[in-house]
């Protein structure tokens, strides 16, 4: 017998662990109220509607009623459309001044209504016409909804279905039985959410359709519970919706599901910390409606408190007390069991007198308990690699550093030993995060290593100097040494800086790597150009130049001693041609020393060249035959 | 792209006009293609996506498994950017592979990719591609002492100090104090490879590692070494994000508060401004810069000459331009260098800037002659790779540049002179003389 109770517990925590873990907080409504707030600029009529609509999801009292009214008011005018029509007068019924029915726009309506009609037109006509207040044939509405379902039977068209059979009077079971249809269209994610294909909007769209058509027609739709609250999960996961289009569905699908007569999603949230502690030693459990109203006072079970890590159960069956100051919220003493720290599953069950309720039993919660730590026996200190000699350690206590540097060079090992203790249990305990981080002082370079426990919870770290050369990369210095103790429960994390290291390695072992310049701007380089050889004095060239024309002088004295002439001198062109062209080859030479360019001098040589050759030639056999004769 | 068919007509029309009017701002729209796991994506990740399209980006969001997939037809890429937020796709739908956007970056494409804790291979083959690597699957961020007070319990939701954002106002925008929230999964990269850049570092008490196991092997990722977001600016100047966490460009995160555990709280988050400006940066908008013009002159002409001659006065002219919202704008910075190159640089000198984007540099040729080349090499990090490079020849003197009549030289002009004159008067006298005739008796 016991045995069959529990397996149905069991069947039921399955099947209903996934109760919304999450409403709307007052922080979440004063998002989607500044997303919606810029329609208030009253330049879209689509954007007032959605404003006003969700203001009044968000009970938030909306600025300046009586202009709004008039912007909405003063958007209707003949000829506009159905769709228009269907904007302001649901704006209209949402700020509380209706539009009133003028003739052209009762005639818009009806003749919307016609075969053929999408049914997104159908659903603007027919609630333009019912917050108009005008009577529509019914049987005409039906016929041309199944007209349109037939032409589109989309999970869109279907919702905007639902919500012509919500607003018509009479018989809509034709529409009723094709609620069924679109919900096994939707689709499971993660196994705890059900959605549309399309999104928030088609979702949001379907399920306010098929909730108020249900009322309508007065049967609970065919909806599972456990469907409702998948659906309420995927609504409770898009709340941080952008779009005012978004949050107008996303609010009008909560309200719903807050307000109808099948299926109320229960939110059973953590109101307090996840952390449970010696100061907060309450654990805070909030049931509320997804809009985080109080579902009036409930009986809240805790079923079960059971430590994650080994399956330690701690509380079984007990009631939770309300909160005399917050309406909704429920409490549990977990410390006066003396928990151990870590993590707990807590199992929460609601008694529902309404039978609306969904989602309420068994829901799963996560709370951890923290206590805090102290770091005892903390001993740090060097010893030789070889053991040859007993180890020197020297004790720090929290939160001092060593007043002095240790010093290591690669024959040593740097060692470092404590111990964790639990100050509620008095005993040493082990946690997620023992690390020692040394850090070089001057580059900031940070080496972590990790400390490990030895069989008697003592924390150990020991480095041998000279093997782990190649975390240090070989750099000698000032390291700082810290100990950074971390876990998730406990309540005191710590970074404790607690001794100086000074590290030498050989030098030969750090290699000087070239400088890296690759996103750094580079040394300038400026070419260093020859210098000049260096000259003789003036002196030295000046006598040279006079010795160097001294033999000239000599030839010209010693021709004047000789007497020299030139009697024999013909007269004749080819003579003078050729001693002329001979001086001009002499001074373009000259020339070409002062400014010339080599080609202009070969040019200008070879034409002198051709003149004084033949002359000197002619010249010169004429000479011969004078000599012959 | 619309967000979700509902919706009215009017709204439909008015938000397609703007589409439009933002298309025609950006002169030309830039395709971007957005892989998701879920059509969920585009809602949680909204604000994302609307800045990208308020920045006229064309976005085309799509399922990563979807078979219609690709980047390129008929050898032209349909996308100038990709996105994949699809942390668990197992394997990519139609023409995507890893390495079809190898090839795409190689082509010049820029991605942005988000992993996760839970992040499948694929993904994690993809960011090996780019020199970052995502630890082990079901490995988290962890820091005990920089936590988000919304954290389910694990201290997974890290509110990274600002502090270890890279040191670029390109990538990250302005720097403030506001930290930014993260959950995820820890990134490795070799800190030897230039080209990937730590544009969110971890805390120094940071870990990855299964916060529900206790730690028996040594953390593939500690402190500072680890990265929360790296970046790729490959040679081709393509662009690569990686981020170890979807969330982190999520709209509940950017939306979010933070409070750390030292008591500080912050009404948002600074994940907005990051991601806004990181986003800005991956997609080409922002760190932008090209060539303009270049001149190169003697300093007291105008036009390049066909050759300069060794211990030339020259001027080095660039023009860089820097992509600004959209619009090319003059480039001012006083570290742009230009290098005299043969083989090695000769003159390296750091560039005069002025308001209009025009550097100057004014130098001497070398005494060696050669051929050279003017190079301007400008990386800096979160710009694109400034290069150009103009060829030109440096001849030695002509016989007439050098130095005239130079006193040491007097003794050579002297003798080469006198040889002249030697020779004129020689040839006269040896061909045209009369011996007198006494002396003719005499002998």
């Amino acid at each position: 017998m016991r045995r069959g109770a529990l397996v149905i517990l069991a069947l039921l925590g399955v099947s209903s662990a996934l109760s919304p873990s999450t409403y709307l907080t007052p922080g979440d409504k004063e998002r989607l109220k500044l997303v919606l707030e810029p329609a208030w600029s009253l330049s879209d009529l689509a954007q007032v509607l959605y404003a006003s609509a969700g203001y009044k999801h968000l009970g938030q009292p909306i600025p300046n009623v009586q202009g709004v009214c008039n912007f909405v008011k003063s958007s209707v005018s003949d000829g506009v459309t159905v769709e228009t029509l269907f904007l302001a007068s649901s704006a209209g019924k949402a700020l509380g001044c209706p539009i009133e029915a003028s003739a052209s726009s009762v005639q818009a309506v009806s003749e919307a209504i016609r075969e053929g009609a999408s049914s997104q037109e159908l659903f603007h006509a027919v609630t333009a016409a019912s917050n108009l207040g005008v009577d529509l044939d019914a049987a005409k509405v039906l016929r041309a909804t199944q007209m349109a379902l037939k032409k589109d039977d989309s999970v869109l068209s279907l919702g905007y279905a639902f919500h012509v059979g919500a607003q018509l009077r009479g018989e809509v079971g034709s529409i009723f039985e094709r609620i069924e249809d679109a919900v096994v269209q939707a689709d499971e994610v993660d196994g705890r959410m059900l959605q549309f294909e399309g999104g928030l909007s088609i979702t949001a769209l379907v399920l306010s359709g098929a909730y108020k058509l249900a009322e309508a027609s007065n049967k609970a739709p065919p909806i599972k519970p456990d469907q409702a609250v998948k659906f309420a999960n995927y609504l409770m996961s898009r709340k941080s919706v952008q779009m005012s289009k978004g949050v107008y569905y996303l609010l009008e699908a909560v309200s719903m599901f807050t307000n109808n007569k099948f299926h109320v999603p229960v939110a059973i949230t953590l109101a307090s910390n996840v952390a449970v502690s010696a100061e907060a030693p309450q654990v805070q459990v909030r049931v509320t409606d997804l809009k985080g109203n109080s579902l009036g006072s409930l009986k809240v079970t805790a079923n079960s408190a059971t430590r994650e890590s080994d399956e330690v159960v701690i509380i079984s069956k007990e009631a939770l007390t309300p909160v005399s100051s917050a309406e909704g919220v429920y409490e549990l003493d977990v410390m006066s069991r003396g928990p151990d720290r870590g993590f707990y599953r807590l199992v929460v069950s609601v008694d529902a007198p309404d039978a609306r309720l969904v989602g309420h039993t068994a829901a799963q919660l996560t709370f951890k308990v923290l206590t805090a730590i102290d770091i005892q026996g903390v001993e740090i200190g060097t010893a030789d690699s070889d053991q040859s000699t007993a180890p020197n350690l020297k004790k720090v206590t929290y939160p001092n550093t060593l007043a002095e540097v240790l010093v290591a060079d690669q024959h040593q090992r740097v060692m470092l030993r404590f111990v964790v203790r639990d100050t509620a249990s008095g005993r040493p305990t082990e946690v997620h995060q023992a690390f020692v981080k040394i850090t070089h002082i001057d580059s900031k370079r940070e080496i972590i290593f990790v400390a490990e426990t030895d069989a008697n919870d003592i924390y150990k770290f020991d480095i041998d100097v000279s093997n782990s050369m190649k975390e240090f990369g070989g750099v000698s210095g000032v390291y700082s040494v810290e100990l950074i103790i971390g876990d998730a429960s406990i309540s005191n994390p710590t970074l404790w800086h607690l001794a100086d290291l000074s590290l030498t390695f050989p030098e030969a072992a750090s290699p000087t790597q070239p400088q890296d310049y690759t996103y750094k701007v580079r040394p300038e380089i400026k070419h260093v150009f020859r210098s000049p050889d260096q000259r003789p004095s003036s002196v030295v060239s000046r006598t040279f130049t006079v010795l160097c024309v001294l033999p000239l002088l000599m030839l010209l004295i010693m021709w004047a001693k000789l007497g020299v002439n030139v009697a024999n001198f013909p007269i004749t062109l080819s003579a003078f041609a050729f001693h002329v062209g001979l001086a001009v080859i002499l001074g373009l030479f000259c020339l070409f020393w002062l400014h010339l360019d080599m080609f202009t001098t070969l040019r200008y040589l070879f034409m002198i060249g051709i003149v004084t050759f033949f002359s000197g030639n002619t010249m010169l056999s004429s000479i011969a035959a004078k000599r012959k004769e | 792209m619309e967000l979700g068919p509902l919706g009215s007509k009017v709204t439909g029309v008015m938000l397609r006009l703007c589409l439009l009017a933002v298309c025609v701002a950006a002169a030309a729209a830039t395709n971007t293609l957005v892989l998701v796991d879920t059509l969920a994506t585009r809602e949680t990740h909204s604000i994302f996506l609307k800045s990208l399209q308020e920045r006229g980006h064309e976005l085309t969001v799509k399922v990563a498994d979807d078979p219609s997939l690709q980047l390129s037809r008929y050898g032209e890429y349909l996308y100038q950017n990709l996105v994949i937020f699809a942390p668990g796709v197992e394997e990519f739908g139609g023409a995507l592979s890893v390495e079809t956007i190898v090839e795409f970056i190689d082509g010049g494409g820029n991605v942005l990719v988000a992993g996760s804790r839970e992040a499948a291979d694929l993904i994690r083959e993809l960011v090996t591609e780019v020199g970052v690597e995502m630890d082990e699957e079901g490995a988290a961020v962890i820091d005990h002492l920089h936590y988000d007070a919304n954290d389910d319990g694990q201290h997974t939701l890290i509110a990274a100090p600002s502090s270890g954002l890279i040191d670029s106002e390109v990538m990250v925008g302005a720097r403030d104090a506001i930290p930014l929230l993260y959950r995820g999964t820890g990134l490795i990269t070799d800190a030897d490879n230039p080209l990937v850049l730590p544009v969110l570092r971890a805390p120094s008490t940071a870990y990855c590692y299964s916060p529900t196991q206790a730690i028996t092997d040594y953390p593939h990722a500690t402190g500072q070494n680890m990265l929360l977001v790296a970046a790729l600016q490959a040679r081709n100047n393509a662009r690569v994000v990686v981020s170890g966490s979807l969330e982190f460009f999520s709209d509940a995160f950017i939306m979010a508060s933070v409070q750390t555990p030292q008591g500080a709280s912050y009404e948002r988050s600074g994940n907005g401004r990051v991601v806004e400006a990181l986003s800005r940066w991956v997609f080409m908008e922002e760190g932008v810069l090209r060539v303009v013009s270049i001149d190169h002159h003697l300093q007291d002409q105008s036009e390049p000459p066909v050759a300069y001659t060794i211990k030339d006065d020259v001027e080095y002219k660039i023009k860089v331009e820097r992509l600004v919202e959209g619009t090319w704008k003059p480039y001012v910075a006083n570290d742009m260098q230009m290098e005299f190159v043969r083989i090695d640089p000769f003159v390296r000198l750091t560039m005069t800037p002025s308001s209009n984007g025009l550097f100057s540099v004014k130098f001497k040729v070398p005494d060696v002659y050669g051929v050279y080349q003017f190079k301007v090499e400008y990386n800096r990090v979160g710009f694109t790779r400034l290069y150009s490079s103009t060829q030109v020849s440096v001849r030695p003197f002509t016989h007439l540049q050098y130095e005239r009549f130079i006193e040491c030289a007097y003794p050579y002009y002297a003798s080469a002179f006198s040889m002249m004159v030697g020779v004129f008067l020689f040839s006269l006298v040896f061909l045209h003389h009369k011996e007198s005739p006494s002396k003719t008796k005499a002998d």
